[in-house]
């Protein structure tokens, strides 16, 4: 009560009397106390426009950069034949490694004496493979090859040496060979093929462009000469400095260059319902059926 | 990064902009056809950017790489170094590899395996510590090998 | 309501309808039945529809096996466009082009082998040649490049010699040396004179 009644100078002077000593430091402001005008952080600063209206705001195409007003930061380079420019005939194939192939028989997901093909590995279906952007079966590569065990009788479309070397040293037999687009399709999936009830097709030779590659003993060629490659399989046993087994492992009869299925011939209709296989009767169906052709040669 | 006008226009003449998001807003020289996404007529699906495709090529561990900018100019009157440098492919940035994969289509985008490819030994990049998986857990930059653990892998393959 | 319809439907059909409460249409009825249900539609009609009933339901279906091989028509159509060449002739076609590569190949080597044992006498010829350039080049150039860098050391800068100035300077530069050599000669002269003026 008394306190209220005092007066502020009077306050003021019982402050001092009761301070100790008054230095300069008590005679300055209080923190706040003098203020020029406020002053907005930057991160509200909001002059004129907002952040939300620029992210709002149609950006200009990809690629294009401020301060080149004349072409995209894309074309700022020279083209390149060898990046692109054959994308529509090469041929691109799945890889398929000795370790996987290896893993692949010890899990039992393919059948090691039975002949190895495009069917058997796709009906694993671990594999995909779409012969309409240009994917034209499997490439054996070598990863694997210093342990591989099984003697196979496999084909493949393509092969590395050190591959090659890997099967026939433990006993096996490989063959290259080139399926086409119709080929291969019914290859990959057999069931789908038959129950659209097509003919079985023929499969047709590789074009000139790369006939020369499977007429190649050395890469085991289903076109070359069995006695040329029995010679190469000798040759890269000899170079690579293993032993052959002495007796023949594989001894089963090769498809023949036409055949797409093992035992099926061209041109036969199989109905899976009535388990049966159709032959053709008509002569021009038999002739055009056996008729041994090359594919077109831009495919 | 948004941000136009006086201050944008003045470092880009002092420096070439290295992002390239930044906003080119104000830029009335970009021509009308490059402002839409071109479909086949066909198909219906969308166009890969040719231009890319022409310049670029996209190496199997997802980078891409482009030669020498001014490579075929002007050689006679450039010095031995830059003869023997400007052959030389030269690599993308994150940045850049991203907006390239937004221009083409997902056959490009696709690890592809040709047999005697001289790219193959660029394929593979080591000592990166970026996820070696995407968010759904697909391999980024190696291919899926069939059946095999990845210490079985990382014995026989050497790409990752 | 959709019951009740049903049911007034099927009980003038059989027993069998009664008992089924799948409430399946009649095709797939047989479907499920593992029959072959009717042709319905128009597309059924149609060629690769008709493969594919063979191909699900096999001679039961009612489509005979001729139906699936192409027609004689498009066999010789195929043969008419000749797409594919027969396997003999690409063969040989192969043969043929790989026989000329080759041949190419070793007559480029030969010529190659031929042209390496020429190559010391035309690479000693070619040095020879060399050699003789740059003394014909001396010999007629000598005299003018000497006196070009005696001017130019005589006045300290460089100068064109095809300037005019450099003709007046070469005249001046000339001139000073004959005096020089004038001086010099009376000077010796003169020192003979003391000589035997001294003795």
């Amino acid at each position: 009560m008394s306190q209220a009644l005092r007066s502020a100078k009077e306050r003021a002077l019982q402050i001092v009397e009761q301070a100790s000593k008054i230095r300069i430091q008590d005679a300055r402001d209080n923190l706040g106390a003098r203020t020029s005008g406020r002053q907005v952080r930057k991160a509200n600063n909001q002059m004129g426009h907002t952040q939300g209206a620029l992210e709002r705001a149609a950006k200009p195409p990809l690629g294009w950069i401020w301060g080149d007003f004349f072409r995209p930061w894309q074309r700022m380079f020279p083209g390149e034949k060898h990046f692109n420019a054959d994308i529509n005939v090469r041929r691109e194939y799945i890889p398929l490694s000795l370790i996987e192939l290896t893993r692949l028989i010890d899990l039992g997901w393919i059948d090691p004496s039975k002949p190895i093909d495009i069917s058997t590995l796709c009906r694993t279906q671990k594999f995909q493979i779409n012969p309409n952007i240009r994917q034209y079966g499997f490439d054996l590569t070598e990863e694997g090859a210093d342990s591989f065990p099984y003697a196979i009788d496999i084909e493949v479309q393509y092969a590395t040496q050190s591959a090659i070397a890997a099967v026939e040293k433990a006993g096996g037999r490989i063959r290259t060979s080139y399926y086409d687009v119709n080929a291969l399709e019914a290859a990959i999936d057999p069931k789908k093929w038959f129950e659209k009830g097509n003919v079985v097709p023929q499969r047709k030779a590789p074009p000139k462009t790369l006939i020369g590659y499977y007429m190649d003993a050395k890469n085991r060629g289903y076109l070359a000469d069995e006695s040329d490659i029995e010679n190469n399989r000798i040759n890269l046993a000899n170079i690579r400095g293993y032993k052959l087994p002495d007796h023949e492992m594989v001894t089963e009869p090769l498809k023949t260059v036409d055949q797409v299925f093992h035992g099926i011939p061209a041109g036969s209709v199989i109905s899976l319902a009535d388990k049966k296989l159709y032959s053709p009767t008509n002569e021009i169906h038999r002739e055009y059926y056996s008729k041994q052709v090359a594919d077109k040669q831009y495919s | 990064m948004f941000k136009i006008g006086l201050q944008t226009a003045q470092t880009s003449l002092t420096r070439t902009p290295a992002v390239l998001s930044s906003s080119a807003r104000g830029i009335a020289n970009i021509p009308a056809h490059e402002y839409h996404i071109r479909f086949d007529q066909q198909s219906g699906r969308k166009r890969p950017a040719q231009d890319v495709l022409d310049r670029f090529k996209r190496l199997n561990n997802g980078m891409w790489i482009h030669a020498h900018a001014g490579k075929n100019k002007l050689r006679y009157m450039k010095d031995d170094k830059w003869q023997k440098t400007s052959l030389y492919y030269e690599t993308c940035t994150k940045e850049q590899c991203q907006m390239l994969d937004k221009l083409v289509t997902p056959f490009w985008l696709r690890p592809k395996h040709y047999p005697n490819d001289p790219y193959q030994a660029y394929n593979v990049r080591h000592g990166i510590d970026s996820p070696r998986v995407d968010d759904k857990g697909r391999f980024v930059r190696e291919r899926r090998k069939v059946l095999l653990d990845d210490s079985t892998s990382s014995r026989y393959f050497n790409d990752c | 309501m959709w019951r009740g319809l049903i049911r007034r439907l099927s009980t003038n059909s059989e027993q069998i309808a009664k008992v089924d409460v799948s409430y399946l249409r009649p095709r797939h009825r047989i479907l499920a039945a593992g029959g072959v249900p009717p042709v319905e539609f128009d597309y059924e009609r149609e060629r690769a529809a008709r493969r594919e009933r063979f191909g699900k339901f096999g001679l039961a279906s009612g489509v005979s096996v001729e139906e699936l091989y192409p027609t004689v028509e498009e066999i010789e159509e195929e043969y008419a466009i000749g797409l594919f060449k027969e396997l003999n002739e690409v063969k040989q076609e192969y043969l043929e082009l790989k026989k000329k590569q080759d041949e190419a190949h070793k007559n480029r080597l030969a010529e190659l082998e031929k042209n390496l044992k020429k190559y010391p006498a035309a690479l000693e010829k070619y040095e020879a040649s060399l050699v003789k350039q740059e003394k014909l080049k001396d010999e007629k150039e000598i005299a003018l490049e000497k006196r070009i860098r005696e001017i130019q050391e005589y006045f300290g800068y460089w100068m064109d010699p095809k300037d005019p100035r450099f003709e007046v300077m070469l005249e001046q530069k000339e001139a000073e040396e004959k005096k020089a050599v004038k001086l010099a000669k009376r000077e010796e002269v003169q020192k003979k004179r003391y000589a035997e003026v001294v003795q």
